[in-house]
């Protein structure tokens, strides 16, 4: 072989060697796994909020079935975690599932877990999926984290139209001492001036308080003529509850956490007349099928917690069928990203630039002889 | 207004001091800190909501029989885990490590068993409110501090009187002396247990009629029981009621002048005085059994 072929082969031997170099160590191959693609949901199972971590059970395993159904090569395994209802539980519960489960994606339910959280899962590239998270914040920054609920923007403008067509201008603030309480205050805050209504008082309580007794004093001293309760569902109760036995006659206002079975029963009668906003119809036209079979199951009908988290793994469901079942982060946070329009249970919208998912109505609605019925509608 | 915070005082130390006399108790006989008691008092709500709101058995009867469950389940921790320890010479900070374990793990059982939502016991749920010049009290609210202080003299009376409570003072003085004149004082503990835990159940049935029930409400009362107990001299049972009374007062009229988030952080405040300038509490605990 003459000099000048030898250099020839050599070089493309040298080429061919560095390009399968390139490919297997540089480009980190794409896994097309056989192996399920796990998700870790963290939700609270056990303290003051495991209600909506067994409605967002619920809503998931329902959700699963769905795209089990809908995409059967999919294999995605999903691993509960419970948060305790508290960030440092949220915390240990991710560490757990990224350390020990090797999950590639989390869904996280309640802001002030999913906000502690969303670094971390920057860090180790995990997509997060925050569901019945209204904080604002959440979404200050945007690179692998996405959620399915309205924010605390979206559903406070409904709220304060409501007050200004019911000629309530004096607003007490009562809320929870956690990201869920305090944005909610903050976004009542930052928009009320505009809307006409005064904020005459605001005091925060701590997440495991239940005699309110003094706090409502403070409020009927304030002059108050409604007064906005954010918290749990059990607390919302028990306010109404202490609220009525002071006899103290001022319009209750909430929003997601006071359709609840449980409210009912806490508070009876005194639930009555209390007005929220809600951003999930389970009658309408696209949550009817989900309805009917989430009742038949669980003798319930779904709530906000139970259809967000549904929506929550449908939307990763859909991402990981878009992106041809790989364990490809960046891939489904582009298919997400880039959505566009699309129905689901919780009504008809898209991802925006943020990683909000934009859909559906906020209604105002209250109670009425011990049912959650609707009063009005605003779009988003 | 005055009267209307004295009155959410009131009914706020009466709780506090229903959890209070069982711990106190348990603790002057025992000389150990019983933190499982917290579990007791939230498994008494539960037992009530069994017999009452599952079973359908009359309130009155559900009553009886959530007691005297409460008592058994205290019965069935000294038994077997307290005695198997003492048995082996535990420590008394081993002894309060595994009453934490026990708390925990109680309450488990009841979000196991019960679920984790929040439980209503529906008697009395629309009653009408007592209004003395301007404040308003409920009906079930007057019956907690009723409770509370008839409980409260009663228990001076048995301790002071009954056999079964000489024998208690005896085997809390010098169980050493009381073995010797024949006093079993493993058989006063397991007594000790069983009534200190009546006791807890009597407080969880008020507490749940209140406040309604939830697995987790043990944790957050046997706190506010301890620091009463603190407060008012561990060990002494009108102390405790003496320092529940401080604590819900404190509590009331300090959050009428501060965001009600400080309320915890004034209880906290005060057992921190209290274990720095006077850590034998108002009474203190060389007064045991002599109220």
């Amino acid at each position: 072989m003459s000099k000048k072929a030898k250099i020839i082969i050599t070089i493309v031997v040298v080429l061919i060697l560095g390009w399968l170099i390139w490919q297997n160590v540089v480009r980190q191959p794409e896994v097309v796994s056989t192996d399920p693609i796990k998700i870790g949901v963290i939700v609270p199972l056990s303290g003051s909020g495991a209600k909506y971590g067994e409605d967002s059970r619920a809503g998931i395993t329902m959700a699963q079935e769905f795209l089990a159904a809908k995409y059967p090569d999919l294999n995605l395994e999903v691993i509960y975690q419970d948060s305790f209802y508290t960030p440092k539980g949220g915390v240990d519960a991710y560490q757990k599932l990224v350390q020990v489960d090797k999950i590639s994606a989390t869904i996280v339910g309640a802001s002030f877990i999913a906000i502690p959280i969303r670094p971390l899962a920057e860090k180790d590239g995990v997509l997060e999926i925050a569901v019945w998270s209204s904080s604002p914040s959440y979404t200050n920054t945007h690179n692998l984290n996405f959620r399915t609920t309205l924010t605390a923007d979206d559903t406070i403008p409904p709220i304060l139209s409501y007050m200004k067509s019911q000629k309530l201008q004096k607003l007490a603030v009562l809320n929870a001492e956690n990201e869920f309480g305090t944005s909610h205050k903050d976004s009542f805050l930052k928009l009320s001036p505009a809307s006409g209504v005064a904020i005459v008082f605001s005091e925060g309580f701590d997440g495991g308080e239940k005699d309110f007794r003094t706090s409502l004093l403070k409020i009927k001293s304030s002059g108050a003529d409604s007064v906005f309760f954010i918290g749990t569902y059990g607390q919302l109760a028990t306010a109404l509850k202490q609220a009525k036995e002071l006899r103290i006659d001022i319009q209750f206002i909430s929003q997601g956490i006071a359709e609840e079975t449980g409210l009912i029963e806490i508070a009876s009668l005194s639930a009555e007349g209390l007005v929220y906003a809600y951003p999930f119809d389970n009658t309408s036209k696209e949550a009817r099928e989900f309805s009917k079979d989430y009742e038949s199951r669980y003798g319930e009908m779904p709530n906000q917690y139970s259809a967000e988290a549904f929506v929550g793994l449908q939307v990763f469901g859909e991402a990981v069928h878009l992106c041809k079942n790989k364990i490809d982060v960046n891939c489904w946070k582009d298919r997400l990203d880039s959505m566009g329009k699309f129905k689901t249970i919780l009504g008809s919208g898209s991802f925006n630039d943020s990683g909000d998912l934009k859909m559906g109505k906020v209604f105002m609605k209250t109670v009425q002889n011990g049912q959650f019925v609707k009063l009005v509608a605003f779009g988003t | 207004m005055f009267l209307q915070l004295l009155f959410n005082s009131l009914i706020a130390a009466a709780i506090y001091a229903l959890v209070a006399a069982g711990l106190s108790l348990i603790y002057s006989t025992c000389r150990f800190i019983h933190f499982a008691h917290g579990s007791v008092v939230a498994a008494g709500g539960y037992f009530l909501y069994f017999f009452y709101s599952l079973l359908g058995v009359n309130f009155w009867i559900s009553v009886v029989l959530a007691i005297l469950s409460g008592a058994g389940l205290g019965w069935l921790i000294n038994e077997f885990i307290y005695r198997p320890l003492r048995q082996r010479k535990a420590s008394n900070t081993i002894l309060l490590v595994a009453s934490i374990s026990v708390l925990i793990i109680i309450e488990s059982l009841l979000l196991i068993s019960f679920g984790a939502d929040v439980k209503v016991i529906d008697f009395l749920v629309n009653s009408r409110g007592i209004v003395i010049a301007g404040a308003v009290i409920m009906p079930l609210q007057v019956a907690i501090i009723v409770v509370a202080i008839l409980l409260f003299l009663l228990l001076r009376l048995f301790l002071k009187f009954s056999k079964m409570g000489q024998a208690m003072r005896a085997v809390s003085d010098n169980k050493d002396v009381a073995e010797i004149v024949g006093i079993s004082s493993e058989k006063v503990y397991s007594q000790t247990f069983v009534l200190g835990s009546a006791i807890a159940s009597l407080a969880g049935i008020l507490i749940a009629m209140e406040q309604n029930l939830e697995p987790s409400m043990g944790t957050i009362l046997i706190i506010k029981g301890f620091t009463s107990a603190i407060v008012g001299g561990m060990g002494t049972i009108l102390g405790s009621a003496i320092g529940a009374l401080t604590l819900g007062v404190a509590e009331n009229f300090g959050i009428w002048y501060l965001p009600s988030g400080y309320k915890d952080a004034i209880a906290f405040v005060i057992l921190f005085l209290f274990l720095l300038v006077r850590p034998s509490g108002i009474l203190g605990i060389k007064s045991s059994f002599k109220n």
